[in-house]
């Protein structure tokens, strides 16, 4: 039993220190909720909008400044990471959903849908994401992402009044909670064979137990024993469902249809950045070891596979559509797909192969898509969906929106100067250093490459026919009589000139996602090694 | 005759009772012609299995068994068959059809797999034992002491982000159930 005094002794200074931007956020959550309780009168509610604008630039700050520190350590007894790693996505999700909030300021007025709680869920949706980017230990990582599910399953059904909206969001849920239920039968298998749910206890047991590996008579590890096989693959197709994964996107199209456009630009960006990180944490330091890697049961076979599939089906997929927002939707899992060559890369050709694209990939497409979604938003009429033809003209209408929307829509398709072109370059050329540094069978990954450009050139033609809509089609019919709202002007006008500015300027952000990569895959395994000197809790495990 | 064979005779009486309780009450719910009757036999099942528990020191899953299970979700059965209140004709027939005999055959087999499984040992062995810190408590059983001390030490972030998740479930709830004002 334990005696007080150590359950006491369960939090330290540095376990808060390092949790510090997700309290930030879920308190000004917890104040928006108030708020919107006392609020009184017939004024609007986008100050809501402001203040959780606030608090999420504070957390993303605060999010700087442990990254700043150039320090990891493990949190709460080994259920959270402090590393460049976390904090760079806990950045790039921060900057989505600030990006959201000032869309909606101006969004939900106009659709009848002024209420505060969108902010608290949009926070409270930022606070499990964080989570899953900070976990050490399958359960943080779970918790985080039903945190995360369980908000914007309320914020693709927040037009009460919206039939759309509800479909949608029903959809979402039960499909969701199927994924849900899939990774819990995997965590439960593998929890069964490893005992164990910190990450990198599982990671340890990957490289070297025989209940997990099969060896060969000279005693290398050849494959996975089938239960912790079944295991990481169910929770990997959970995974894939969260990020939307070919054979598991169906419900994205629907949902983002359905959805109001703010939150569906959130879904699409900030849900995806938080699958990627629980997938780059899972793949990097559970599922180590060269077994699950490179044999024919392990992840890289099925990843090369999911990434292909979700490439090529994704842009197909996209060119038919004659909704926008279902066009969004189909280049968004097209975009995840690319979003998996740097882990094929990494898991082929070990952590040399990083090169920092996908934090980078990820925020030129959380620009691109976001400033998109923002454009449609303010095009959109009541309850009804916008098509290519609803775009006639508006060069001549509103010179500035075609503008940006031109520039999402080239950086979306990996044209340069734009971010969306270094993304890619990044992308791709993972995959081809690795089938450099790998020893065998990297013919396949030139092979994926290939395809996968093939696949991109391909999709320029829909983004393209974006920009020929607004450009060289007449009007023939009315768009939207009234004014931009200031909020919503900045935040599209802020991811035009990130696309543009980090496709001409690269350099830093590349750095940054380059370090923050290598120091989550540098972080030191084993539950004691990770606590420095002069930091260690003064009482160990339950003892 | 001494105390401890009294204990552990006691034991298995309390046990066979109990399990009789639940499966003789699980045989029920299959058999029942009205569906709230089949709800209150599942009751009292969920609680002759709580009791199991109780008696293999798992104070805390009996406690919860009794309060999620019978309680929250048995309620929520009740209340969705009563809503639907179905007349025995919309129930259907109860001749046997080649689905349901497929059916009893899939789940017997299951059953038979499940008892040989544990029976031979075929269950893997964990790969380590333990990593440290929570070796002891698992040892400690279930009882309400040991679920609250690793609740509250190795893991206290999962305990404080469930705060988080109920959260947003009753905001989320109430957010699309409330009236537009």
């Amino acid at each position: 039993m334990m005696p007080a005094m150590e359950i006491a002794a369960g939090v330290g200074r540095f376990d808060l220190h390092g949790l510090t931007p997700g309290m930030i956020i879920t308190g000004f959550g917890l104040l928006v909720l108030l708020l919107e309780i006392f609020h009184r009168g017939r004024g609007g509610r986008a100050y809501l909008g402001g203040i959780a604008v606030f608090g999420l630039v504070l957390g993303g700050m605060w999010a700087y400044l442990l990254w700043n520190q150039r320090f990891s350590w493990s949190l709460f007894r080994m259920m959270a990471y402090q590393d460049g790693f976390g904090q760079a996505f806990t950045a790039i999700v921060v900057m989505a959903a600030i990006l959201t909030c000032l869309l909606a300021t101006d969004y939900l007025p106009r659709h009848q849908s002024d209420r505060g709680e969108f902010y608290a869920l949009i926070l409270f949706a930022v606070t499990g994401m964080i989570l899953v980017a900070v976990a050490a230990d399958l359960v943080t990582l779970f918790l985080g992402i039903e945190t995360m599910s369980l908000a914007v399953y309320v914020l693709a059904g927040f037009f009460r009044h919206s039939r759309h909206s509800a479909e949608a969001s029903l959809k979402y849920l039960i499909l969701g909670a199927l994924s849900t239920a899939i990774m819990l039968y995997g965590i439960a298998l593998l929890y069964g064979v490893t005992k164990t749910t910190h990450l990198a206890s599982i990671g340890q047991l990957f490289q070297e137990s025989p209940a997990i590996c099969r060896f060969n008579a000279e005693g290398f590890a050849v494959g996975l024993q089938p239960l912790p096989l079944i295991g990481m693959v169910m929770i990997l197709v959970s995974m894939g469902f969260k990020i939307a994964l070919v054979p598991f996107h169906m419900w994205a199209p629907d949902v983002y249809d359905g959805s109001p456009t703010p939150a569906a630009g959130f879904m699409a960006t900030a849900v995806k950045v938080a699958g990627f990180a629980g997938l780059l944490r899972l793949l990097m330091i559970a599922f180590v070891g060269w077994p699950a890697r490179i044999s024919s049961t392990g992840w890289v076979p099925i990843l090369f596979v999911l990434a292909l599939v979700t490439i090529i089906l994704g842009n197909a997929a996209a060119i038919v559509q004659n909704k926008l927002k279902r066009m969004l939707a189909y280049s968004s899992i097209a975009h995840a797909g690319y979003l998996l060559l740097p882990l094929i890369a990494a898991g082929y050709a070990g952590h040399q192969a990083f090169n920092g694209a996908v934090p980078y990939y990820l925020v030129a497409y959380t620009l691109a898509t976001l400033g998109a979604f923002g454009v449609l938003g303010y095009l959109e009429k009541q309850d009804q969906a916008l098509t290519y033809d609803d775009l006639d003209g508006l060069g001549k209408r509103h010179p500035w929106v075609a503008a940006s929307m031109t520039i999402f829509m080239i950086s979306a398709a990996g044209i340069p100067p734009t971010a969306g072109f270094f993304a890619k370059f990044l992308a791709f050329k993972a995959v081809i250093d690795a089938a450099g540094i790998g020893q065998f069978g990297g013919v396949y990954l030139v092979v994926l490459a290939a395809l996968g450009i093939l696949a991109s050139v391909a999709g320029v033609y829909y983004y393209l026919r974006v920009v020929v809509h607004m450009y060289m089609r007449e009007q023939h019919q009315q768009g939207p009589s009234f004014l931009l709202g200031r909020a919503a002007a900045v935040a599209i006008a802020l991811c035009a000139f990130g696309s543009v500015a980090l496709g001409i300027l690269p350099n830093r952000l590349a750095t940054l996602s380059y370090i923050s990569t290598i120091e989550m895959a540098d972080t030191p395994e084993g539950p004691e090694a990770i606590v420095p000197a002069g930091m260690a809790r003064t009482t160990g495990g339950g003892d | 005759m001494p105390l401890s064979r009294l204990v552990s005779s006691m034991h298995l009486a309390l046990f066979i009772l109990f399990a009789l309780v639940s499966v003789i009450s699980a045989l029920y719910v299959v058999v029942a012609k009205n569906p709230i009757n089949s709800a209150i036999a599942l009751v009292i099942s969920l609680v002759g299995v709580a009791c199991l528990y109780v008696q293999l020191e798992a104070h805390f899953l009996a406690i919860i068994q009794v309060l999620i299970y019978a309680g929250a979700i048995m309620v929520l059965f009740l209340f969705v068959i009563m809503l639907l209140n179905l007349t025995p004709e919309q129930l259907g027939s109860r001749q046997v059809t080649a689905g349901r005999v497929a059916s009893t055959v899939l789940v017997g087999g299951l059953a038979v797999a499940l008892v040989a499984l544990i029976a031979w040992g075929g269950v893997p062995r964990p790969a380590v034992s333990g990593t440290g810190g929570s070796e002891e408590l698992t040892w400690a059983g279930g009882t309400v002491a040991a679920v609250g001390g690793s609740l509250f030490s190795d893991y206290l972030l999962p305990f404080e982000i469930a705060s988080v998740l109920l959260l947003v479930a009753i905001v989320g709830a109430v957010v699309i159930a409330k009236r537009r004002s």
